[in-house]
């Protein structure tokens, strides 16, 4: 009898504790996010308010947030920015499409080949150390302002960071693993699916992120000198007629894309492979 | 190594019966072996990379010669641009190039750097800071510094102002991010202990926290590097009258790829010394940072 009373009363507290523990926990999330509105919201005020503080600015030069605003909707429901942002994606899927492929096979064949990884370091990582960019004049030059051109450069640019991240995740696959797979009589092909490439797997994934960021990065270069569409087109054109709110939608639009594909990608990496928690 | 493969197996009781002079020599031709295999192993990679880059470069000479309707002065061979190298590492053009590059990534990388580590230490020591400004500074990096290039010139003109302008801005958020990861995990029984110890908040900042966060720090500030590197190009690529992008820029003018490749190898290299020299740097000045050295 007096066991239960203890148990209830043992059982109340606890829950008591633990309820207090969940609304402290849920009221420290709000506080953060109430916080994050109002970091927001101060950087949209003080942009806002600018032309008020400093008269002599020129409001053509650093439009507010409000005029951003006025010039984004009917170009988003003419349906400009929607084909700008389809041409531009197009180009960078293409071009990490291209760079996954190439990437991750040069980088397993470099890692699993002493002699291919020997005769191949120094190339990589001299044109490695080249920047993507300065290729851009180059591309033009060779290959015109076509779409070829811009994916190519894509490609260029994915590539490394796929090949280098999927080259260090090869080589350091433990050696217990290799061994106990040929005890087991795995053969060189099963070993490379089964095995080394799963292993290696945490950091081709990391890789493949970082590859998306940059294809972003170049694709905007691309764009930039000569195209006729695409999002950078579209501020490159902006900065031609001296539309500067132009610009600003082009780079909010940039922003958006790269942090979207950037949550999407470890979105889908949770989901398919939710035991590399990183 | 036969002759070793055939040799008698010592007896376990020889073993007894070794003299002390003898076990050492033993043990020394083992450390002889390992060494030489080591050496052999060096060697013959390093072979293997010189034998890479011939056939790289040999390729490239020969294309043009054996494939008909190729046109050198779209795809010079290297024996052209090693000439073209040359002539202008000796009337100075390329140093003068290099240089003015080199000055604006200085710049650029000293202001982003610092603004970052000081934002980067108070995002991560003050949680109200941090998430104030969290959505609007992710906001801002997830752009591609490079999409600010047209904006930079129309602030800021042609000069100097919008390149230093356009590093900083892209140096700043790689630094800011590393040094906010270091400084929010520093361990709590550091910051624990400085406090009983009756440190005060400035002390803990920079005689523990920093201290601590380092690692990061200087991983965020080689990133940046290579940023600077990436932006200057872009940043000289249009409206520059100095530097190695504007080198690029101004040779796709004239078609002389072979002046694009003195460029792009010159930016290579240059890129490649940097990130050497500030890792050679870093394992001097602090050489219990061992993870640093192949990060």
């Amino acid at each position: 009898m007096a066991d239960d009373i203890q148990n209830a009363h043992r059982l109340q507290m606890e829950t008591a504790f633990l309820d207090a523990r969940r609304s402290a926990r849920r009221r420290l999330i709000l506080l953060r996010a109430g916080l994050n509105l109002c970091g927001v919201a101060v950087f949209l005020l003080l942009w806002e308010s600018v032309p008020l503080l400093f008269p002599g600015i020129n409001k053509v030069l650093f439009p507010t947030p409000s005029v951003v605003f006025a010039t984004f909707w009917p170009m988003v429901t003419s349906g400009e920015i929607p084909t700008n942002i389809l041409a531009s994606l197009r180009r960078a899927g293409t071009g990490f499409l291209i760079a996954t492929v190439l990437g991750i096979a040069a980088g397993v064949f470099t890692a699993r080949s002493r002699i291919a990884e020997y005769l191949t370091e120094p190339l990589l990582h001299g044109f490695r150390s080249v920047p993507v960019i300065a290729l851009v004049p180059l591309s033009v030059l060779w290959f015109g302002i076509g779409e070829g051109a811009k994916v190519s450069l894509v490609a260029t640019g994915a590539f490394f960071p796929i090949w280098i991240s999927t080259f260090i995740g090869v080589r350091d696959v433990h050696i217990v693993y290799l061994r106990s797979a040929a005890c087991l009589g795995a053969g060189r092909i099963a070993t490379m699916f089964l095995v080394v490439l799963p292993a290696a797997l945490p950091l081709i994934l990391a890789g493949l992120r970082q590859a998306m960021a940059i294809s972003l990065i170049v694709l905007v270069a691309a764009e930039l000198s000569g195209a006729t569409s695409g999002v950078a087109y579209m501020m490159s054109m902006g900065h031609q007629l001296f539309r500067v709110d132009i610009m600003f939608i082009g780079l909010m639009l940039l922003g958006a894309l790269g942090f979207i594909f950037d949550r999407l990608f470890v979105m889908l990496t949770r989901r398919l492979f939710p035991w590399y928690v990183n | 190594m036969e002759a070793r493969l055939t040799a008698p197996p010592i007896p376990a009781a020889a073993d007894a019966a070794l003299t002390e002079d003898e076990k050492l020599e033993i043990e020394n031709r083992f450390r002889r072996d390992i060494a030489a295999g080591r050496r052999r192993r060096l060697r013959r990679g390093l072979l293997l990379n010189l034998v890479g880059v011939l056939i790289f470069l040999a390729v490239w000479e020969a294309l043009p010669r054996l494939v008909p309707g190729v046109n050198t002065q779209m795809f010079p061979p290297p024996s052209g641009v090693v000439m073209t190298l040359v002539g202008m590492m000796t009337d100075g053009s390329l140093a003068a190039h290099a240089w003015s590059s080199l000055k604006r990534v200085a710049a650029g990388f000293v202001i982003g750097s610092t603004a970052g580590i000081l934002v980067g230490l108070l995002t991560g020591r003050l949680a109200m800071a941090q998430s104030l400004s969290d959505p609007v500074l992710h906001g801002l990096r997830s752009i591609p510094a490079i999409a600010f290039v047209p904006l930079a010139i129309v602030w800021f003109g042609l000069g100097e102002t919008p390149k230093v302008a356009l590093i900083s801005w892209g140096t700043f958020f790689p630094v800011w991010i590393s040094t906010f990861i270091g400084v929010r995990d520093v361990p709590k029984l550091y910051v624990q202990s400085a406090l009983s110890l009756g440190a005060s908040p400035l002390n803990i900042m920079f005689r523990v926290v920093l201290p601590a966060a380092l690692p990061f720090v200087f991983a965020g500030l080689r990133h940046a590097t290579a940023v600077a590197f990436v932006i200057v190009v872009a940043a000289e690529l249009v409206g520059a009258s100095s530097g190695l992008g504007y080198l690029i820029s101004f040779s796709h003018l004239v078609f002389r790829i072979d002046m694009m490749f003195v460029g792009l190898l010159a930016l290579g290299a240059l890129g490649f010394l940097a990130d050497a020299a500030f890792a050679a740097l870093l394992q001097r000045v602090f050489p219990w940072y061992r993870s640093e050295r192949n990060g």
